[in-house]
């Protein structure tokens, strides 16, 4: 069986402080479930990474879904990717029919200033938090393909123009 | 009543040791393939083979450098940090001693000299 993608939604995206994580996933799933022409799923995949305890569950609570089996994915930038995988899987080995896949993240909340992972990393003991990562990946690159700064500058300008493309409103602004 | 999270002291950064030979980072290294790894992890992360302590530093070059102005925790940005690769040793990831005014090079000889006030590894430039 291969498997299809029958409906989709999404919350706007932005800085939300009135909002609660769940209050974003029940935006998303309605307008999922509404696209798709359904009322019911036989299971959900969840994929988050700083979600609060229990986001998976308050979401589908929320927008009309308990009660069905939930598997929630943390594998750090991928969770969304790999609940997405996880759920075609399900559906090709016919273990379930028709599932939800939710990526969920309320960073406004979490976070101040850059993000980070937890004091139990060791780069983020020693200083280096997410952004100061990446800025030693594109130090190493530019050595080792002998390029400058601007040329890095050119793969936000394509991704910017990209994002102006998306039809939720506030990932449009370039 | 309120309740808190037990305080835990585990640290996730480097051992770092005052060696007879100087400044050096206790790790492991590789029973099978000879990898060596900062974090003192039972198996190798290459291989999978059983590793062994061992002692690194406190030479090493530059394998990519930054500059931060976002600060993380209590520290005064902007500071510079490098990973840096231990001859013979891990890659390990260092606070820059000499401030921001002296950023190193990708490839630069550099040497680990001690830790800073807050616990992190650090690395002066050999010019």
């Amino acid at each position: 069986m291969t498997a299809f993608v029958w409906g989709a939604g999404s919350s706007d995206f932005g800085r939300q402080t009135d909002r609660l994580a769940a209050e974003l996933a029940w935006e998303a799933v309605h307008e999922a479930l509404v696209d798709a022409e359904v009322d019911s799923v036989d299971a959900a995949f969840v994929g988050t990474v700083f979600g609060p305890f229990g986001v998976a569950q308050r979401s589908l609570v929320g927008a009309g879904l308990a009660g069905v089996p939930v598997v929630t994915v943390e594998n750090a930038c991928a969770s969304g990717s790999t609940a997405l995988h996880e759920a075609k899987e399900a559906i090709e080995s016919r273990r379930y029919e028709r599932v939800l896949v939710l990526g969920v993240e309320h960073l406004t909340s979490r976070f101040s200033g850059p993000i980070a992972s937890d004091g139990t990393d060791a780069e983020q003991a020693a200083g280096l938090l997410f952004p100061g990562l990446y800025a030693m990946s594109a130090s190493r690159y530019l050595h080792e393909h002998d390029l400058e700064p601007a040329d890095l500058a050119h793969v936000a300008v394509k991704n910017s123009a990209h994002g102006a493309l998306t039809l939720v409103p506030s990932a449009a602004v370039p | 009543m309120t309740t808190t999270a037990v305080a835990v002291s585990a640290d996730p950064r480097p051992v770092f040791e005052q060696g007879r030979n100087g400044p050096t980072v206790v790790g492991v290294r590789c029973r099978g393939c000879d990898h060596p790894c900062a974090a003192r992890v039972p198996r190798c992360p290459r291989c999978g083979a059983a590793t062994e302590v061992a002692r690194f530093g406190p030479e090493g070059a530059v394998w990519a450098t930054t500059t931060i102005y976002v600060a993380a925790g209590q520290r005064a940005a902007p500071y510079t940090v490098a990973y840096v690769d231990l001859d013979e040793g891990p890659r390990i990831l260092a606070d820059v001693d000499d401030g921001p005014e002296l950023v190193p090079r990708v490839t630069e000889r550099v040497r680990l000299v001690g830790r800073t006030a807050l616990g992190d590894l650090r690395v002066e430039v050999r010019r």
